[in-house]
């Protein structure tokens, strides 16, 4: 990889690679040849984190930065004050409230397929249709998704429509597409799969053992559910919910198409902030970005550490 | 709700079965002065086993079939209603007429240019640093893993705020180029990328085939093509199909970058032409399921079928 000692001396050092200064100006006569060769082995791996350093963490770091500084280059808490305005705070709360609603309903409902599937005696082609459906649907974040629920339940949709023939029922005044609950819909096509996928290997490592071992005891088959299976899959399934937060906290493009940004969440704001060449406010934008990516953190930062519990029971399976 | 994989084994009769209670039933005399008594009476056996075998059999069915009318009601609508017009019923020509517009040609094809860019930079970055790790820095393993999966954190929206208020003012002239989106491209779908790629060469044994190589003769670059990269192509060929179906969906960095691709498009014919955008949605997803299946297809020749989204990781 000739290339990486070019970029090593342009002047961004790699943490990795701290070795490679004084072995490169051969100033160091007495360091040991292992060490010269480790920091070409960790100069290769420059390239890898150096595009993610470049195109990721500097922009997300200095925006977070920003959000604390401010016009004349002072340290403020004003644009985090700011989002304390009521249509900000909105916005968060809008947000907090979808993903809190479409992951405890996708959680609960995916599980339940989840089970369905692993219980599954039936016909092979019930089983690869689901599969195949889940993993497309849970990829479906898009325009396509919110097109498609436009033509399911919007104004004109078929569903509404037909409701409207046949009953004179009016979907459309019940749930708009574009409201809170329309988009609640729309969420829970991609989480419910998404759920669904995440919690079959879990699913999968219930040991036929637990419920004979607690049987064996004495204890009834909801009493094992409770104080064996679901204690031991808690950290799989509430990793899988909180990835399921997460997913539709970030989410922009389908409720960006259902409602425009006639939607008060924080993606959808943040949109709004940036369309355009012209920044409105930069301090607030970056303030908004920084409370996201906040939220994002605990969350898949929770996650993680969830799934290190997990594997202790998975291991090998 | 959560119950084992179902086996007709002896175990679920033995609560009530005299006979295959008999051993334990020794057993646990052995062990203690009092004879052992099945938990579950003998008396609504008939009953809760007509139950059980209704929750074994025909409820993961019913729930199957539920979901699968369910969620193909709304693809469905989208295909009808994308398809019909009040006027002429049935028709495609409006999806025809717009393909003929050179806005929709170029949409296109910038979304089939940034999809297979992403597709090769992506590799050309992962493969040759996986493999390099693999061989020389193996410690540096578990730091580029977390590295990798830190776009599933910072969300694209997140990201392109940070790309617009630090980036852009650095090269304003690169962004106004449609190459300029591969860079983000490539990071949005990195973790998959360095997954796939990463559990491959796990079961390689990638040192062994060096060696091997190199004692019949090969270089360092022969051996790459000529023996790992032919390892590791089921793995790339299922990869880069999710990664075809991700990069061509994106609309968030697209839009808020301000260029044109088929998602922004999409989005843009929604302000006017519903049913035109419908219809395009409609072949997205007829498109997105094809490639899915041929995911699934040639992950499962592998034995790796469940790692078929993103985020199976």
């Amino acid at each position: 990889m000739p290339d990486t000692l070019t970029a090593e001396r342009e002047g961004q050092p790699h943490r990795a690679a701290p070795a490679a200064q004084p072995a490169a100006a051969g100033a160091a006569p007495a360091a040991p040849r292992w060490r010269l060769r480790a920091a070409v082995n960790a100069l290769g791996t420059l390239p890898y984190f150096l595009f993610i350093g470049v195109f990721l963490v500097v922009p997300v770091i200095v925006t977070t930065a920003k959000a604390f500084i401010g016009a004349e280059g002072e340290f403020t808490l004003a644009n985090f004050a700011a989002l304390g305005e009521a249509q900000y705070r909105n916005a968060f709360m809008n947000s907090i409230n979808l993903s809190l609603v479409t992951s405890v309903i996708g959680a609960i409902v995916g599980l339940v397929l989840g089970w369905a599937l692993i219980n599954l005696r039936g016909p092979a082609w019930l089983d690869r249709c689901v599969t195949s459906l889940a993993a497309v649907a849970s990829q479906m974040g898009g325009p396509p998704l919110a097109y498609a629920f436009i033509a399911f339940i919007g104004a004109q949709g078929i569903l509404t429509v037909w409701l409207r023939e046949l009953f004179g029922f009016e979907l459309n005044q019940v749930i708009p597409v574009s409201s809170f609950w329309g988009i609640v819909l729309a969420y829970l096509y991609f989480q419910i799969p998404l759920m669904t996928i995440l919690s079959i290997p879990a699913l999968q490592g219930v040991r036929r053992e637990w419920l004979d071992g607690g049987m064996s005891l004495g204890a009834g088959r909801a009493r094992i559910l409770f104080t064996v299976t679901l204690p031991i899959l808690a950290p799989s399934l509430v990793g899988g919910f909180l990835l399921l937060f997460a997913n539709a906290f970030s989410g922009y493009a389908a409720a960006y198409a259902m409602a425009g940004s006639g939607a008060n969440l924080v993606p959808i704001l943040i949109g709004f902030f940036l369309s355009g060449n012209v920044l409105v406010n930069q301090g607030l934008a970056s303030a908004l970005i920084t409370g996201m990516v906040a939220i994002m953190l605990v969350a898949m930062g929770l996650r993680s550490l969830l799934l290190k519990r997990a594997t202790r029971w998975s291991a090998g399976s | 709700m959560t119950q084992p994989t179902y086996t007709p084994s002896p175990a679920a009769g033995a609560l009530v079965d005299p006979d295959l209670l008999a051993p334990f039933a020794q057993q646990d005399l052995s062990a203690e002065p009092r004879p052992f008594t099945p938990p579950a009476p003998s008396a609504p056996l008939a009953p809760l086993a007509a139950k059980r075998s209704f929750t074994k059999h025909a409820l993961p069915r019913i729930i199957l079939i539920t979901f699968l009318v369910v969620a193909i009601l709304p693809l469905a609508s989208v295909g009808v209603f994308g398809f019909t017009n009040v006027v002429d019923g049935f028709t495609i020509a409006p999806v025809l007429e717009l393909f003929g517009e050179a806005k929709a040609v170029k949409a296109v094809t910038n979304t089939v240019v940034l999809t297979l860019l992403t597709v090769v930079i992506g590799y050309a970055l992962v493969i040759p640093t996986l493999v390099w790790m693999h061989l020389r820095a193996p410690k540096l393993l578990p730091a580029a893993e977390t590295a990798s999966l830190l776009p599933y954190v910072i969300p694209a929206i997140a990201l392109v705020g940070g790309v617009n208020l630090v980036l852009r003012p650095l090269a304003p002239g690169f962004f106004v180029s449609l190459y300029s989106l591969l860079p983000f491209y490539v990071l949005m779908t990195l973790p998959f990328m360095f997954r796939t790629i990463d559990s491959g060469l796990r079961a390689l044994d990638l040192p062994t085939l060096m060696r091997a190589s190199e004692s019949l003769g090969c270089g360092i670059f022969t051996t790459f093509f000529r023996v790992v990269l032919p390892n590791l192509w089921p793995a790339i060929v299922s990869g880069s199909l999710l990664v075809v179906m991700m990069s061509s969906g994106e609309l968030v960095m697209a839009s808020l970058l301000l260029h044109t691709t088929f998602p922004t498009l999409l989005v843009e014919l929604g302000q006017s032409q519903v049913r035109l955008a419908a219809a395009l949605s409609f072949i997205t997803i007829v498109g997105s399921w094809l490639l899915m299946a041929a995911m699934v297809f040639a992950g499962s020749r592998r034995g790796t079928a469940h790692r078929a989204t993103q985020f199976s990781i």
